[in-house]
C-alpha cells in the first residue's frame, strides 16, 4: 500500500472519529521495546511524525482516550518500518494484553470464560468509544464462541491485530494452551459486521 | 440537559480523575518494579495475569513469555496448586507453603510462597496474590543443621550405647569386685591371724573374727572408733601402747596380753598406687610357740646344767692326769689325754654357750652393770689372744684413737665375752695377715671394731650371721670347731646394753665387726636414780 493511501486512510478515520484508551498504545510500544532495538523504535516514531503525529506514544496516559487513527498510524508505521505482515501484527495483538496494566487490571475479575464472554461488550466500551460488541453464541460443548463487532470500520490490519488480542484475552479466562481466534466475517469483505470466532482445544 | 458550565465542570472532574488514575497507575507500576520480592497475581483459573520485575528476573521469563501462562508452568509439582485450592476451601485467606519452583532455564529453586486470596464483592475468590521467597540458602543451612543434628543425635545415641555398655561393664566389674571382696572377706574371716584395719583417718574399719577372739571384743562395738577411743578397751590397750597412737610401723613385736595369751603384732601400711589407705595390724597368736620354746629352753637349760657338772669333773680329772698328779704318763698317753681335754673344753664351751642362749631366751640374762673403763677390758682380751695370734703367724694390733675414754656402764663379764668372741673369730678365720682392734669414742658412743684379713663372709650368707647355730660355709671348711652361737650371744649382749653390732665383709679379703656402746654420764645417771 502506498504511503499516500495510508495518510488518506488515517485522515478518513480521523474524520470518522472514535477514540481508544492509551493503554493499548502503551502496550504496543512496550512490546516493541522488548523485541526491537532503539533505532527501529526511533524510525517508527519518525514515521508517525511523517504521518502527522507528533505525540510520543510512550508518554501517553494508559487511562485517557486518544484518537483511533493514532493507533492505526502506529500499526502502519510498524508495517512500513519493519515490514511486518499479518502474522507479526497478530502476534503483536497477542502480546498487547499481557503488557497492558489496564487490561490486566480488568481481566482479574473475570473468573470464567462465560463471565468473560458476557463482559466483553462492557470491556469494549471501557476501551473504545466507537463500535459495539455483541455475544451471540457461546458453545462450551463444541468449545467455541462468537463475537460480533459492529460499527467499527477501521482497517483490515486492525482486524488482524484484534484476532491476536482476543486470543490472549480468551486464554486469560480459559487457561488453555491452544486457543485460536479468526475473523470469519469482515466489513472490509462485504459483511455487515466483523464476526470473530474463538475456539479452543 | 446539562448546561455548558456543568459540562465543563464535569469534564474538568473527569480530567482530574484521569490524572489521579494516571498517577495511581504509575505509582503501582513503580512499586511493582521496585519491589524486590517476586510476586504474581493469578486469576481463579490459575492463569498468571500480572507479575513484577523481580518475578520475571527470578523465573528468567520475560513478561510476554509468562503472562497468560498457567501457574503450573513455574511449579515442579502441580499438586501445589491443588494445595492452594484446599487452603482456599479451608477458608485460609493468607497462607504459606514451601515448595520447589522451576525457572525457564530449568533451575529448581526452593521457595516459600505466601498466598493471599482475592475476593469480589460477593466474596467469591477471583484470584491469588503469590509472593516467592528463595529459601535455598535457608534450606541448605537447615539441611546442614539437620545433618548436624542427625550426626549429633547419632553421636549421642552412640555415646548412650557406649555408656550403657560401660554401665553394663561396670556392673559386671562391680559384681566381679563384689565377688572378689567376698572372697577376700572369707579369707580374712577364716584367717588364723587377727586383723585390725584402720583407715587413713585412723578409724577402725575391719576386725576379723580371729581378732575378736584374741582381743575378746565384738566387732560391732569397736568398728568406726578411733585409736584414742579404743584405748579404753583393756585388751587393746597393750597393743596401742606397743604401736603408738600414730600406728608406727612395727614388725613382729611380742606382747603378753595376759597369762594365757602371747601375741606377736605387726603393723603394715596399706597403700594403693601411692595413696595410703590406712594401716593393718596383724595379731599372730604365739602362745603355743612360746610354751614349746620355753619347754625347749628349760630342757636345754636343765640338760646343760646336768652336763656341766660331769664335764667339769672330767676336765679336772684330765688336768690332773696331764699335770702328772696321778703318776707319770707316756708321751703317747699325754697326746691322747690332751685331745680328750680339748674335746671336753669344747664341750664345756658349747654347754656354756647353750646356757647363755637359754638365759637370753628366757629373758633372765641378767647383767651386773657397773661403770667400767672399756679400754682396760679390751687390753685384757688383747693380751689374752695376742699369743694365740702370734702363734698362728698373725700380726695383732690394738689402736686406741683417744688417750682417754669415758667410763661406760656395762656388764663386764658379758662385754668381755663379746670382745672375746669377736677376737677369737678373727683369729680362727684368718690364715695370714693381721688383726686390728680399734677403739674410739665418737658422738656419745664407744665404737669398737675388730678388723681381720681372713676368709670373709659370703655375701649370700651375711644376713644370717647373727642367727643361732649359723656358720658360714667357708667358715665350716676353714675351721671345724665352733658352735655357731657366739655371734648370736654377742648380738643379744650388745643390744641389751643399748648398743648396735654389725659387720662389713668381703669374701677372701676380710671382715670387720663393729659394736657400739652408749656413753652415759655417771653423775646424770646417778641423779636419775632419784
Amino acid at each position: 500500500m502506498a504511503e499516500e493511501n495510508k495518510v488518506e486512510i488515517l485522515k478518513k478515520v480521523r474524520e470518522t472519529g472514535g477514540n481508544v484508551k492509551g493503554a493499548c498504545t502503551r502496550a504496543i510500544f512496550e512490546y516493541l521495546r522488548i523485541t526491537l532495538e532503539e533505532k527501529k523504535i526511533k524510525e517508527i516514531k519518525e514515521k508517525l511524525k511523517f504521518y502527522g503525529y507528533s505525540l510520543d506514544p510512550e508518554k501517553i496516559s494508559p487511562v485517557r482516550m486518544y484518537p483511533l487513527d493514532f493507533e492505526l498510524a502506529i500499526l502502519f508505521a510498524i508495517q512500513e518500518v519493519l515490514g511486518w505482515q499479518e502474522k507479526e501484527i497478530k502476534e503483536l495483538g497477542r502480546n498487547v494484553p499481557k503488557l497492558s496494566f489496564i487490561v490486566k487490571f480488568f481481566i482479574r475479575y473475570l473468573v470464567n470464560l462465560e463471565l468473560g464472554y458476557k463482559s466483553s461488550p462492557v470491556y469494549w466500551r471501557s476501551h473504545f468509544d466507537i463500535g459495539k460488541v455483541e455475544t451471540p453464541e457461546f458453545n462450551l460443548k463444541d468449545k467455541y464462541l462468537v463475537l460480533i463487532l459492529k460499527n467499527f470500520d477501521l482497517h483490515p490490519i486492525y482486524c488482524v491485530f484484534l484476532t491476536g488480542y482476543f486470543e490472549t484475552m480468551a486464554k486469560f479466562i480459559l487457561n488453555r494452551e491452544k486457543v485460536e481466534c479468526f475473523e470469519e466475517e469482515c466489513t472490509f469483505k462485504g459483511f455487515p459486521y466483523h464476526k470473530f470466532i474463538i475456539q479452543w482445544d | 440537559m446539562v448546561s455548558n458550565n456543568n459540562k465543563e465542570e464535569l469534564l474538568s472532574q473527569i480530567s482530574e480523575l484521569q490524572e489521579s488514575l494516571d498517577s495511581l497507575v504509575t505509582y503501582i507500576q513503580d512499586l511493582n518494579d521496585f519491589l524486590a520480592t517476586p510476586f504474581c497475581y493469578v486469576n481463579a483459573l490459575w492463569v498468571i495475569i500480572n507479575a513484577n520485575k523481580a518475578f520475571f528476573n527470578f523465573f528468567e521469563y520475560s513478561e510476554i513469555e509468562i503472562i497468560g501462562k498457567d501457574l503450573g508452568t513455574i511449579f515442579l509439582d502441580r499438586s501445589v496448586i491443588e494445595l492452594i485450592q484446599r487452603m482456599n476451601l479451608a477458608k485460609e485467606k493468607t497462607f504459606e507453603l514451601e515448595t520447589k519452583v522451576i525457572t525457564k532455564t530449568g533451575k529448581i529453586i526452593e521457595v516459600n510462597i505466601l498466598a493471599k486470596a482475592r475476593e469480589d464483592l460477593e466474596k467469591n475468590i477471583i484470584g491469588y496474590f503469590l509472593t516467592f521467597t528463595d529459601i535455598t540458602q535457608f534450606k541448605n543451612i537447615q539441611e546442614e543443621l539437620e545433618k548436624e543434628v542427625e550426626a549429633r543425635t547419632k553421636e549421642i545415641n552412640d555415646s548412650r550405647i557406649a555408656l550403657l555398655n560401660i554401665l553394663e561393664d561396670s556392673e559386671t566389674a562391680r559384681l566381679q569386685a563384689e565377688e572378689e571382696r567376698n572372697k577376700t572377706l572369707a579369707i580374712i574371716n577364716n584367717l588364723a591371724d587377727g586383723l585390725l584395719m584402720f583407715n587413713s583417718d585412723e578409724k577402725l574399719t575391719l576386725l576379723n573374727p580371729q581378732a575378736e577372739k584374741i582381743l575378746d571384743i565384738k566387732s560391732k562395738d569397736v568398728i568406726g572408733k578411733t585409736i584414742a577411743e579404743l584405748k579404753n578397751y583393756p585388751s587393746l590397750e597393750k597393743i596401742i601402747q606397743a604401736v603408738g597412737e600414730d600406728l608406727r610401723s612395727v614388725s613382729r613385736r611380742e606382747i603378753q596380753i595376759n597369762n594365757d595369751l602371747i601375741i606377736e603384732i605387726s603393723v603394715i601400711s596399706v597403700a594403693l598406687k601411692e595413696k595410703k589407705l590406712g594401716n593393718l595390724i596383724i595379731l599372730h597368736d604365739i602362745t603355743r610357740e612360746k610354751i614349746v620354746e620355753r619347754m625347749k629352753t628349760e630342757f636345754v637349760s636343765i640338760s646343760a646344767h646336768q652336763l656341766r657338772t660331769p664335764l667339769s669333773a672330767i676336765k679336772w680329772s684330765l688336768k690332773m692326769l696331764l699335770d702328772g698328779d696321778l703318776g707319770k704318763i707316756s708321751l703317747e698317753q699325754k697326746e691322747f689325754i690332751e685331745k680328750a681335754y680339748a674335746s671336753n673344753e669344747r664341750m664345756i664351751k658349747l654347754i656354756n654357750d647353750l646356757l647363755n642362749v637359754t638365759r637370753i631366751e628366757e629373758g633372765r640374762y641378767l647383767f651386773s652393770l657397773s661403770y667400767e673403763n672399756i679400754a682396760n677390758i679390751i687390753k685384757e682380751q688383747y693380751q689374752t689372744f695376742k699369743e694365740l695370734a702370734e702363734k698362728k703367724g698373725l700380726k695383732m694390733e690394738l689402736i686406741f684413737k683417744q688417750d682417754k675414754f669415758p667410763l661406760v656402764k656395762v656388764d663386764k663379764e658379758k662385754i668381755s665375752l663379746v670382745i672375746q668372741n669377736l677376737i677369737e673369730n678373727a683369729i680362727h678365720y684368718t690364715q695370714k695377715g693381721k688383726i686390728t682392734i680399734t677403739l674410739e669414742s665418737k658422738d656419745r658412743e664407744i665404737i669398737f671394731s675388730v678388723e681381720d684379713t681372713g676368709i670373709g663372709i659370703p655375701k649370700d650368707q651375711q644376713e644370717r650371721v647373727f642367727s643361732r647355730f649359723f656358720r658360714a660355709e667357708n667358715a665350716i671348711l676353714s675351721e671345724t670347731e665352733g658352735t655357731g652361737l657366739g655371734l648370736f650371744i654377742s648380738k643379744n649382749i650388745i643390744e641389751a646394753h643399748g648398743g648396735r653390732i654389725w659387720f662389713e665383709s668381703e669374701e677372701g679379703k676380710g671382715t670387720t665387726f663393729y659394736f657400739t656402746l652408749p656413753i652415759k654420764e655417771e653423775l646424770g645417771e646417778f641423779l636419775r636414780t632419784f
